[in-house]
Parts: structure tokens; sequence; C-alpha cells
């Protein structure tokens, strides 16, 4: 059938169940040469507006899937991705470097729906227990050793766990993703970048996320051991990121996360903006921005200069804490950071991974904090010996840190800092805190700048 | 027939009887109904009523040129053609888009008590206003002007061209075209403009709000303009700091050099 538009609607196509009839237009796309499937609205071997999915529907190299204007919802009851690449499940070829697998587009067209549907209760502790599967099957999307991938334009609401999920991937194009979570069960991130993915571009990026909305996390789980691509690097590096407006609930909107010797470089991020429904839910959001974390390894974690040349501009945040530095950071600028609404730190650490946190070369300019200090709940104006939040809660992080145009509002302390830390701020302004600094020993603060009500 | 249409995936006015804003609407109330989801426009067509679009719809506008001879919006959605009833949150009409290839709109668009638009690629010879607008992208769009009004949250515009001589884009939630809608706050926020250009405009963007209107987040940036690229405030503003704030507005250019001009003063905001 040269020169036919291929979609599973084709009766040729048909089989009992749509996952099948949609695979099977993918063979015929293959065999006419267009490579090439668009899947409509709706679904005539059903005579219905959507199409449920009960397998992964498996893309294979130099193919474009486009799902134009449709609604795919994972059958209740199956545990599989919805789309993968065709050999991602397949150890034998997928784990060499030979085996990689090119040229993967999936492109939506008008108002695509993709659906977790009902949840069947796989996840992370039930993790291949109880005869479940791995969780990884759980992830919407997966991609695994994929070179030159785009997907576009597309709205994935009730994810079952990660909604996409990427691992030895490269040049990678994702653009115009909205997400839409009821974080009833944990781990319904957005996008997931795990070990092995470089040269991505990220772009708006948007919706409710029952946990981060981006992350960067190159580990090495069970799983990630299991299916390494022989001959790839683990990193994660070279990644662009513009645009994510999101509420990602308890957690982060962007988490950068490295351990057993894997190293996270060359990240550059324009624009997170927090977008948390937390006047109605009367709670925070987790956090922005997160770096480091004292769980996930299982031989160590970062050393120092594995986390390094990040920029990261444009945040605003009213969540609980705007940035979390937790472990050794190099090279990195903050630019034009706003902490307002109801946020609550401005830069902070988890008291855990301290000692193990080290700074070099960090820098933080044009910081503006100014929260409304009110009683979140009541949404009651406190007084100042009662203002809540902290600017930079570093607790025993180490290291070398210059703060460049920064001003505070009001705020209950300004730096709680006891490490090993050198902090330099020029042009900086405290207007009103509560305390303006909790020193330790080791601990050096030059401040060139005003501080008002200093105590 | 119905079938053929669903298998089809759209409408098209030549389906129906009537003159051209008829056939055009009974095209996007059967892609409706049908739940197709989809209407195709293709060639010219001139219409002297509002077209009226329906939630879960996409109005291609493929090589078509659309006029509006009335003194009226040539297209508005059904939240807002029945705003005086249906002004609460449940009627909010849901996944609107607009999507252009190479066509021609001439006549203003008007869109309120909607969540999830999408406008791409269209090229209007007349306004767009949102109201009340929850979740929107605009994507390569020309129009005279944009007015982001009432209660406009969770926006990115990228690649706007605004061609009046004016003010390109407006973004305050004190503008308001119609009735307040019950139980919606009137603030905006969430806002990301980008990437965009005013050739003609004296004034690229202006920002405003008041004190009950508030605006904050609000992240602008790669825009150039003929006259002043951002504006905050009007003369005749009176709001305080606190009712306009986290404005960031950078990568500005100008062609009369005057990058920002701030008659107000914003709280906690950025300008580089």
């Amino acid at each position: 059938m040269p020169g036919t538009m291929i979609t599973p609607n084709l009766s040729e196509c048909f089989r009992s169940s749509d996952s099948d009839t949609i695979q099977v237009a993918i063979s015929l796309a293959v065999e006419n040469g267009s490579r090439t499937i668009t899947i409509p609205r709706y679904n005539a071997r059903c005579d219905r507006d959507e199409w449920r999915i009960s397998v992964s529907i498996k893309v294979p190299d130099d193919f474009t899937l486009i799902l134009d204007n449709c609604f795919m919802v994972m059958e209740t009851g199956v545990y599989d991705n919805m789309i993968t690449n065709s050999r991602s499940w397949d150890k034998e070829t997928i784990t060499k470097a030979e085996g990689e697998q090119r040229n993967i587009t999936v492109i939506g067209k008008g108002n695509v729906i993709l659906d977790g549907g009902k949840h069947n209760r796989l996840l992370e502790k039930t993790n291949r227990k109880y005869g479940l599967p791995t969780v990884w099957r759980n992830t919407l999307l997966y991609w695994l050793n994929v070179s030159n991938l785009h997907v576009e334009n597309i709205r994935i609401q009730n994810q079952r766990y990660w909604s996409m999920t990427h691992m030895f991937c490269d040049h990678v194009k994702l653009k115009n993703l909205d997400f839409y979570a009821v974080p009833h069960v944990c781990n319904l991130d957005g996008i997931n970048l795990r070990q092995g993915c470089h040269h991505f571009e990220i772009e708006n990026i948007t919706g409710r996320t029952g946990d981060d909305t981006v992350a960067l996390t190159a580990l090495s789980s069970l799983h990630e051991n299991e299916w390494f691509v022989e001959g790839k690097s683990p990193d994660i590096h070279d990644v662009k990121i513009r645009n994510v407006k999101s509420d990602s609930y308890t957690c982060y909107m962007l988490r950068l996360l490295n351990h057993d010797g894997r190293k996270i470089y060359n990240i550059d991020v324009d624009t997170l903006m927090e977008a948390s429904d937390y006047a109605t839910w009367k709670r925070r959001n987790g956090g922005v921005v997160c770096i480091g974390s004292p769980l996930y390894f299982k031989i160590r974690q970062a050393y120092e200069g594995e986390t390094s040349n990040i920029v990261m501009r444009n945040i605003t945040s009213r969540s609980a804490i705007a940035v979390t530095l937790n472990h050794t950071v190099q090279d990195t600028l903050f630019s034009n950071v706003k902490v307002f609404g109801d946020g609550l730190v401005g830069f902070g650490t988890w008291t855990e991974t301290a000692e193990a946190g080290k700074l070099h070369n960090v820098t933080i300019e044009h910081f503006l904090y100014s929260p409304i200090q009110q009683e979140i709940r009541l949404s009651k104006a406190l007084t100042k010996d009662k203002y809540i939040g902290t600017v930079f809660d570093l607790d025993t992080l180490a290291g070398d840190l210059k703060l460049k145009d920064v001003h505070i509002d009001r705020v209950g302390t300004a730096f709680k800092c006891f490490g090993d830390i050198k902090i330099d701020a020029e042009d900086f302004s405290c207007n009103e805190a509560g305390r303006f600094a909790l020193l330790g020993k080791k601990t050096v603060l030059t401040i060139d700048g005003e501080v008002k009500d200093d105590e | 027939m119905m079938n053929e249409k669903k298998l089809r995936g759209y409408t098209v006015p030549c389906d129906y009887q009537g003159n051209d804003a008829e056939r055009i609407q009974q095209a996007l109330d059967e892609s409706s109904a049908l739940h197709i989801g989809r209407v195709v426009l293709n060639g010219s067509y001139l219409i002297d009523k509002t077209l009226v679009i329906r939630e879960d719809t996409e109005l291609v506008f493929d090589h078509a040129t659309v006029e509006m001879t009335a003194d009226a919006p040539l297209l508005t959605n059904y939240a807002q053609a029945n705003r005086d009833e249906l002004n609460s949150y449940s009627f909010q009409d849901a996944y609107v888009r607009l999507t252009g290839i190479d066509s021609n709109l001439k006549g203003d668009i008007l869109l309120c008590n909607a969540w999830h638009l999408y406008l791409s690629n269209l090229t209007l010879t007349g306004k767009l206003q949102l109201e009340y607008v929850w979740e929107a992208r605009l994507e390569r769009l020309t129009a005279y002007s944009v007015v982001f009004g009432r209660s406009c949250n969770n926006i990115i515009a990228q690649g706007i061209t605004a061609l009046t001589d004016k003010t390109g884009i407006i973004v305050d939630p004190a503008v308001i075209s119609g009735c307040e809608l019950i139980a919606k706050e009137p603030f905006s926020h969430e806002l990301i403009i980008q990437d965009s250009t005013m050739p003609n405009a004296a004034a690229g963007i202006l920002i405003s709000c008041d004190d009950v209107c508030t605006l904050y987040n609000v992240q602008i940036d790669h825009i150039s303009a003929k006259g002043t690229t951002v504006v905050i405030g009007k003369e005749r503003d009176t709001f305080a700091p606190e009712s306009c704030y986290d404005l960031t507005a950078e990568q500005l250019q100008s062609a009369s050099g005057e990058t920002l001009r701030i008659v107000r003063e914003p709280k906690n905001s950025y300008f580089a």
C-alpha cells in the first residue's frame, strides 16, 4: 500500500485488542516504507472514541507516531508501559551500545490525552513482590537506549508511576507536555532522565505532578544495573530546560541527583515558575529545586566536582524551600531567585547530608526574599517576634558561597550556617529579621550592604 | 454519514447548508455533538455572526480566510457566548484549540471562562482578548494586539507579533469586557511571555493592575518593540507595590532605546 496513510482503523489492522491493532498498523507502515502511523480519535474497530492499551505500543527505529486528537488509556489490571521503543525490554540487544535505537518521534496533534487509567497497585514498595513485575513497567512512556527522540504536545494524566522515563537516551527534544496527577499514590513524577541521558532540550512543561516534575537522577538502582548499556557513560549532561511551570505537590519541580560515581554537569535552566495551588490546599509545595540527597546511593554519595556547571535563572518559589543543596555542587550560578507568598526557606539543605555537602564556586545573584509572613492556615499576619522562615538555612554545609544583589524583606532568621563555609555578600540588604544570623565557629560571613534591626 | 465524519476525524462547512457563518457553526456544533473534536476550514468565508467554539474542539484554519463583516467578535467560546447565564466555575470550556496554516482571520477573538487553551500559528487582523483563562499556550501568533485581562493564569505565550502602533500586549487583570464570573478570583498570575516582537508599538508590553485585581509571577524575556519595550503601570494607576509583584523582565530590545519604563513601582521584581 505505498502512499497510503496508515491508521489502526484500516480493517486489515484489526485484531482482538487495541494494542495489537495499533502494533499491526506499525508493522504495515514499516512494510510500506512510510514509517508513520496516525492514531485518530475514533476507534473504528470498537466504535468508540478511545484506545485501550493492554500491551505497550512498541515503536521501531526511524518511525513517527502521530497521536491525532486522540485519547489513549491504560487497560485496567495490566502491567506495562503505554509507549516504548521496540527493543526496550529485549535485554540481549538493547543493553549494548550497538543496539541503540534511533530517530523516534511521537507527536500530538490537537487535544491528545494519555491516561494511566485505574491504578494497578504496582508501586515502588510492591516492586517485584507478590508476583508483580518491576515498577518500571508502570512508567507510561519508557525509552531505553534511544538516540534522536522527539516527544511533543501531549497531556498525560492519572499516571501510574513516572510519566516519561529515559535511560541512556541522547539528543532528545521534549516540548509542550502537560501533566495532571491526583497524588493518591507516591512517585507520580513527570519527566525522568535516568543514567546515561545527555543532550536534552526540555521546554514548556506544565501541570500538576504527584512527585518531581522534572528529575535528572543518575543512580545505580537494581533495574539500572540490570539494564546498563555497555559502552555508554552513565553520566547526565548537557541538558537545557526552559519553562517549567508546575505544582509538584510535596516534591520538587526540578530534581538533580547523582551518586555512586555518576556525574551531572552542563545543566542550563531558564524559568522555573511555581504554580502550586497553595491557597486552596493550605500547604506549601515541597520545593522548586533540589540538588542531591542523603538517600538512594548504593556505594557512596557524590564527590566534589561530580555535580557541576549548573546555571539556573529565573526561579520563583512559594515553597517550603526554594533551592535545596544537599551535596557537592561546583561552578554553579543561581540568578534571579524570588521567594514570595508563603515561601519559607530560600536556600536550604537537609541536615542528614550536611557533612558531605560542600560548595565550590557557587554564586547566588539577584535574590529577592519577600514572603508575606502569615500563618498559612489562618492567613493571619505575624508580628516580627513570630516571623518565620530562613533565607539561608545551610546547616553544616561547607565551602564557599558568593552572594550578589541579595535583598531580604522580612524573615525569621536570615542566616543559619554552622559549617566551615565562607560566605561573601555584596550589594546586600536585610529589612527586618527576627534574628539576623546564627553562625557556627568555623563560619565566616562577610556582608557589604545594609542590615536593619540586627539583633 | 455519522461514521464517515468520525472516521474522517473532522467536520467541514461544506457538509452543511446555509450562509458561511451558519455552515461553520453547524460544523462546530456537530463536531461537538459527535465528539469528533476537530473542524477544518479551508477557503474564504464572510461571516456576519460570531462563531462559537465549544470545549474539546480544535478549529483548524487551513489556508483559510475568515472575515467578520459585523461589529462583533469573529470568534468566541461557548462559555463566553453565554457568559451571563454560565458564569460559574462548572461551565468552563476545556481543551479549546485554534490552529492556523497560512490563514488570515479578520476580526477579534474573545475567549473567556476557558481552561486548557492552545492557540498556534494564527494570523489575526484584530485583537485577541483572554479573560478568566487558565492553562493557555499561545505560539506563533500575529495579531493587532493581545490582551490578558481578568484572571489569566498559567499562561505561556511565545512568538507573539503585535502589529498595533499603540500597545502590543496588555497584561491587566482589571480589564474585563462583561460580567464578573462567580467564584473566580480576579487575580492574574503565572504568566510567561517570551520571544515576541511589536515592530510598530509605542509600548511593547503594558503591565498594570489594581489593588483588587492583583498581578504576580510574570516572566517576560526576549521581547523587542519599536517604542518602550515594557511599561509597568499607567499614569492613572494607583496600585500598591504589594498588588503587583514578582515580575521579571530581561533580554529586552527597543528601537527607541527605552527598554523599561516604571510608572508604578512593583514589589519584589527584577529587571535586566
